[in-house]
């Protein structure tokens, strides 16, 4: 491809996404797609069912593999890598359907995640010695001030399974968090939750943006959510951008009325 | 777990824990055969070395959910690498002369012997890395036909290497594996995988087992902890292997069949998947059951009904299925956090009993 990856790509770009395209047969889910990410924003990614965003993200986060086209993260080029080296270099995310780690407690489930940033081999583990309890205590700490900050504390010892499900779902977005992502990616995190847990889940991405130094990209299907507290908007329709801005313009946009509703007499969508 | 406990009360409990289990190394090494009658030994010793290979398996079973039934093949890589050091170079090494008992007492023959030992691990786990590359891409149960399939050919290859022993083994191998020698054993065993389970290591595998793409997602490298895990597990049982050799004084092809690597399964099985303590419990119960099994000729009708080890192990199986929320949590560890925990219940139950009894007290 001719985009090969340039040390500076969009200044300020956490995340960026030169024409990535991912086939799956013959069938593209995610076709030419150009992206920028600016850092320290709420970047939604709507778009009616089917339109390639859960895909998007698979290849962002290296679960599916771009066909074409260049992923950077930070100016780095992260098509080819496998899932764990991205997270490595700071993406996490949370997925549609809850994947927690269903047996093991809360705060195992965040101890597992902080893990990996935790500082130390396998050796120390089998002897656990002097700088392996050192690195405990620090994980430890850590996993419960995540814990406390997400009013998660009480359930740190109930097994993940037992919560309730919006529990669960912020508990998958704390532990994303354990691995201090600089891009975070919440594949719809208000499914199934009612108005005023989404708008607990609203105060709590806010939070997240001013605590911690990142970014966050969402796919979400609640527009009062994404109209809400996204800076940015792209709209996805058959696995190709049609509009991109922020909500005004998005909600403004003939192609994405149609995208959403069909042809026929001009609606507002802003009265959904 | 949720109270952070002084770097002290840790290296207190540390000493504790390791004081322990030296004194459990002594119990097993010298007040097992002082108290156990003699005609339980031997069962028992061999109850306590298939703990180390249940304890192996239990990595890659219990704790990262991979499924192997090929155990009983890396038992016996370890067994003819040890057994091969033993009856082949030491003699030479030591200039045993033939038909006269070896001195198993010099240093110099306890450390060939540990070193056997270990290249026994060495082999099996290198052979565990090499079996782990291909096959832990495969998932549930076609790595498990995989293993098998491993299993089967190590133990046709043996049958046809006469400088083996072909169909006969290994024998007269000098029978090393005394009560002492698998009483350190078994318990560096259960150290090591203790430490595994409670620090990064185990905490790879349990995320591995619990959902394979979230752990991705989390920067664990999923492949490449698999294939560790492999290794280990296939290495630990290797060290079983050896020391089984050693106390058997033979090993032979069949001794890799893939019915003992189902044995070894359901150790892990009835031991809770993923408990060291299960498993260590359930080892030397179903180790010594075919030897306790031989009292049933003094009741012929229960003999007749239950002779089988099969059926006992079958009967087993679904007793555990019906009463799997009651059976051992995989979770579940005789641990301090754990006594802590029944400590604390109790104190609750006494606080509560005893303002109970002075309420009503003052009811009346």
């Amino acid at each position: 491809m001719a985009s090969e990856p340039t040390p500076i790509g969009d200044a300020g770009a956490v995340l960026e996404m030169r024409r990535v395209s991912r086939y799956f047969g013959g069938l593209a889910a995610v076709k030419n797609l150009d992206l920028s990410v600016m850092h320290g924003q709420i970047h939604g990614l709507i778009g009616p069912n089917g339109a390639g965003k859960t895909t998007l993200f698979n290849v962002i986060t290296g679960a599916n593999t771009a066909s074409s086209g260049a992923v950077l993260v930070d100016g780095r080029d992260i098509t080819h890598l496998p899932p764990h080296a991205i997270n490595h270099l700071g993406v996490a995310r949370t997925f549609q359907n809850i994947r927690l780690f269903k047996e093991i407690s809360v705060y195992e489930n965040v101890r597992t995640a902080a893990t990996w940033r935790g500082g130390y081999g396998w050796l120390h583990g089998f002897i656990q010695g002097l700088t392996f309890e050192r690195r405990e205590a620090a994980i430890h700490d850590q996993v419960l001030q995540l814990l406390e900050d997400f009013q998660l504390g009480h359930r740190a010892r109930e097994v993940s399974r037992s919560l309730p499900y919006g529990e669960q779902r912020r508990l998958e977005i704390v532990r994303a968090l354990a691995t201090r992502p600089k891009l975070l990616l919440l594949d719809e995190p208000a499914a199934g939750l009612n108005a005023a847990e989404t708008d607990e889940l609203m105060a709590l991405v806010h939070r997240i943006l001013e605590q911690y130094d990142l970014t966050i990209l969402l796919i979400e299907h609640d527009m009062r959510l994404v109209m809400e507290i996204c800076q940015a908007i792209t709209v996805l329709d058959h696995g190709e951008k049609i509009c991109e801005g922020d909500a005004d313009q998005v909600r403004n946009d003939p192609q994405v009325i149609e995208a959403y509703l069909g042809q026929g007499d001009m609606v507002d969508a802003s009265d959904q | 777990m949720d109270r952070r406990l002084e770097p002290k009360t840790i290296y207190g409990l540390k000493l504790v824990g390791l004081l322990g289990m030296g004194l459990s190394a002594v119990a097993i090494g010298y007040g097992i055969p002082a108290v156990v009658p003699p005609f339980h030994l031997e069962p028992l010793a061999l109850g306590l070395i298939y703990v180390i290979i249940a304890l192996g398996l239990n990595i890659v079973n219990g704790q990262a959910g991979q499924f192997s039934i090929g155990h009983a093949a890396f038992a016996g890589i370890g067994a003819y690498t040890a057994g091969g050091l033993s009856t082949m170079v030491a003699p030479r090494v030591f200039h045993w002369q033939p038909n006269t008992p070896p001195d198993l007492d010099s240093p110099g023959v306890i450390l060939f012997f540990m070193g056997s030992l270990l290249a026994g691990g060495i082999v099996a786990a290198f052979f565990g890395y090499l079996v782990g590359i291909p096959t832990l891409r495969l998932r549930g149960d076609y790595l498990a036909i995989a293993t098998l399939g491993f299993g089967e050919i190590m133990r046709v290859t043996l049958e046809n290497t006469p400088a083996l022993g072909g169909p006969l083994g290994l024998h007269d191998i000098p029978k090393f594996s005394t009560y002492p020698v698998i009483g350190i054993a078994v318990v560096l065993t259960i150290l090591l995988c203790r430490n595994i389970a409670t620090s990064v290591p185990g905490r790879c595998f349990v995320a591995l087992r619990e959902d394979e793409i979230a752990a991705e997602s989390l920067g664990i490298a999923t492949t490449k902890v698999k294939v560790n895990a492999m290794a280990l597990s296939a290495g630990i049982a290797g060290i079983g292997g050896g020391l089984l050799a050693h106390r058997l004084g033979s090993y032979m092809p069949v001794d890799l069949n893939w019915i003992k690597s189902v044995e070894f399964v359901l150790m892990v099985v009835l031991g809770g998947s993923g408990s060291i303590t299960g498993t260590t419990l359930a080892a030397i119960v179903l180790g010594m059951l075919p030897h306790e099994m031989l009292q049933l000729t003094k009741f012929p009708w229960l003999q007749k009904l239950i002779g089988n080890k099969m059926v006992v192990y079958s009967v087993l199986l679904i007793v555990m299925m019906l009463v799997r929320s009651l059976w051992l949590k995989g979770s579940w560890e005789l641990s301090f956090e754990w006594m802590r925990q029944v400590g604390r219940k109790v104190r609750d139950l006494w606080t509560r009993y005893r303002g109970r009894g002075e309420g009503s007290a003052d009811g009346e």
